[in-house]
């Protein structure tokens, strides 16, 4: 399945208006109802059935509501695959986002209110309040929707465990630890770590082995939280293990890491060797916009040259997520073949955006996307693989 | 020994405000709107801190603690994200041009700090941490001139937030700094000065930091321990701002243990003035269990005094 320059995306994209509101039992505008025929009309795709549910406006039915989110996946997963993307996915259309919608489907936690992310973003946080378990296995049902469409293989991306504990607050492990003491710090490691195994074991694995035993291949453990406490850098790599165990070897496993300090990862990273093939870091964030392949230039792509030095692919951000701005071809083509001249081989690069597309509008997205497809072309031409 | 408990850092928007300030980006509500419900919010965290001798507006309408300064230098660029230490939070870096001190004026001041006595800024480490473009001594000449200017229109405390300091284990203080402390020690004046490092351990920078002109040092007390403070000396002539409930994590911290741990810190530690607080920014809490947290911090202040 996979080559070299592989192209895949970074799990989320926008929901649509028209898909947004009808969850919410808000109206439906005129403008709504053009964009679901715009789009459907763009990716070729038959949209009656759907106009004509939209044309109720608000009030659906619950089936009414899962035909939309129906169409909403299949639009995403053809506009990734009519960007020219190697592999897809729906850009997380059947769920809320990468932390609420798995723990709304995990036993022990209670959600309390919002933080901020930053700016004016923030997230719904939950505290851990028992032992976690899995009340449903939350992606399965996506897959085998996306997959039912699908002309291209299929990535079903995960939020990892580490990144769910450190999301959440702690009632339960943490319960009687003291503060002010050596003891404490200590007990506090203890807890975070027994947190960890019971989410890795109890929860991701069952999730990642039904996916397996449907069909998936390619999946994708998001950790953006990875490197939040150096301190606990081993244990994020221990949660790895634990949450592949027996599916090692079986998967082509890829972990996303995104906005983080990457040399934090080294050189504990090599414990995974063998387990995860992928590592997916955020770069154009941290790059300049000029064309070029000397390292002053792509200095965002600095870590390459750590990386090079373990087993593993390196998935490399071309697109930068937070900025309208469309990366133009020749920028992407220079930023994987720095990555390509770091890691010695094209075999060892894959390509992608930094992290999920989803504050950027469908529009904006594709564009970004079709780029990147045309810089990768761009790119293998000068190699001479096309 | 007086006894206190204070915000530290920004304090978590309520739920409302984050709609409201949601629902304003995205053009569902104008500016007057949004102004309304901060002000509903400036005053319930008003009202929560009534009879405290030391009062924040908990910096509610800052996007982190750095980014009111970009009003301050015209030209400064507000570039990409940075994340906030171990937390979740990231913070904006701030590109400034050069220093020039323009937008530092008393209707900035009355933008960014809207009441209380207690000022609550970025140390200078940390303001090097997430900025470019401004050499060392240029960030002790901007925020002695803020402090200048606070002091002048009613600031009495000045917490100088500083996890910089002790997050990496640094066992000196940035150079210039403790000349920096004496500048603003002059600045101020009477007012009280503290300097509060949180996300690390004190010990490798205590000697330095005791030997700071100022009135107080922070302690985190999740990452720091009694007897390291005890066996590494702590001085009895500074106060403390001891950070004692856990802003990262939600749970209820129980009265009698938390009395035990001040106890011993009063017996043993002596500090000057104890002052209560989080361990870090309640700002990584929701709304209602950062009120929640203050609320037991307040009890607990009440049986201990």
């Amino acid at each position: 399945m996979i080559h070299p320059l592989f192209t895949h995306e970074i799990g989320s994209l926008a929901k649509p208006n028209w898909r947004v509101k009808a969850m919410r039992n808000r109206p439906l505008t005129d403008q709504d109802l053009d964009d679901a025929q715009e789009w459907g009309k763009f990716l070729d795709l038959e949209t009656e059935e759907l106009l004509e549910i939209l044309q109720k406006r608000q009030n659906f039915t619950p089936e009414e509501k899962q035909k939309i989110v129906w169409y909403s996946s299949l639009m995403a997963t053809r506009m990734l695959e009519k960007a020219g993307l190697d592999v897809v996915y729906d850009g997380e259309q059947h769920r809320v986002e990468m932390y609420e919608y798995p723990i709304r489907r995990i036993e022990g936690f209670q959600f309390l209110g919002h933080v901020r992310s930053f700016d004016n973003k923030y997230y719904r946080k939950a505290a851990v309040q028992a032992a976690p378990r899995l009340k449903e296995l939350y992606h399965l049902h996506e897959y085998q929707v996306i997959q039912s469409f699908a002309t291209k293989p299929v990535k079903i991306p995960m939020t990892g465990a580490y990144t769910l504990v450190d999301w959440s607050f702690d009632e339960f492990y943490l319960r009687g630890v003291e503060i002010g003491t050596r003891e404490g710090r200590r007990h506090r490691r203890e807890a975070r770590a027994r947190f960890l195994h019971d989410l890795a074991t109890q929860v991701i694995h069952p999730n990642l082995k039904a996916l397996y035993d449907a069909g998936a291949r390619f999946l994708q453990i998001d950790e953006p939280a990875a490197t939040t406490k150096p301190d606990e850098i081993d244990l994020f790599f221990q949660s790895l293990e634990d949450s592949v165990g027996d599916l090692k070897g079986k998967v082509f496993f890829s972990v996303h890491i995104c906005f983080s300090d990457y040399r934090l990862l080294f050189p504990a990273i090599q414990t995974v060797e063998g387990i995860i093939r992928e590592f997916h870091f955020e770069y154009a964030n941290r790059d300049t916009r000029e064309l070029g392949v000397d390292d002053r230039k792509r200095r965002g792509y600095e870590i390459l040259k750590e990386l090079v030095k373990y087993d593993f692919i390196a998935g490399v951000g071309v697109l930068d997520v937070h900025t309208d701005w469309i990366e133009p071809p020749e920028l992407v083509r220079d930023r994987v073949l720095y990555a390509v001249e770091q890691m010695g081989t094209p075999e060892r690069v894959f390509v992608a955006p930094d992290c999920g597309l989803r504050t950027r509008t469908w529009k904006v997205a594709y564009e970004k996307l079709r780029n990147m497809v045309e810089g990768v072309e761009l790119a293998k031409q000068a190699l001479g693989l096309s | 020994m007086e006894l206190y408990v204070t915000l530290n850092g920004k304090y978590p928007r309520s739920e409302s405000l984050i709609r409201a300030t949601r629902d304003y980006d995205r053009g569902r509500i104008d500016s007057t709107a949004l102004n309304h419900v901060y002000e509903e919010d400036y005053r319930a965290l008003h009202d929560l801190q009534r009879d405290w001798p030391w009062v924040s507006d908990g910096l509610l309408n800052w996007q982190d603690l750095l980014r009111p300064f970009a009003e301050v230098i015209p030209g400064t660029q507000v570039l990409g994200l940075v994340r906030y230490y171990e937390t979740n939070t990231f913070y904006r870096l701030l590109s400034f041009p050069g220093l020039n001190l323009q937008g530092l004026h008393e209707t900035w001041v009355s933008k960014y700090f809207r009441f209380g006595n207690l000022a609550i800024l970025p140390g200078p480490a940390l303001f090097a941490r997430f900025s470019e473009g401004l050499s060392l001594p240029q960030i002790y000449t901007l925020l002695q001139e803020t402090m200048a200017l606070l002091k002048a229109q009613g600031s009495r405390v000045f917490y100088l937030q500083e996890p910089e300091l002790v997050y990496r284990g640094n066992s000196e203080l940035p150079p210039g700094y403790a000349s920096f402390i004496q500048e603003v020690r002059k600045v101020i004046d009477d007012g009280t000065l503290i300097v509060n490092p949180y996300f690390g351990s004190v010990l490798p920078l205590l000697r330095e930091l005791l030997q700071l002109e100022v009135d107080g040092i922070g302690v985190d007390f999740l990452t720091n321990a009694i007897e390291d403070l005890i066996e590494a000396g702590w001085d009895p002539a500074k106060g403390m701002l001891a950070g004692v409930v856990d802003t990262e994590n939600s749970y209820q911290e129980q009265a009698e243990d938390l009395q035990a741990v001040l106890t011993q810190i009063r017996e043993t530690l002596r500090p000057r003035f104890l002052v209560l607080t989080g361990h870090a920014d309640f700002e990584f809490l929701p709304r209602s269990v950062a009120d929640r947290k203050i609320a037991f911090l307040q009890n607990v202040k009440e049986v201990l005094a």
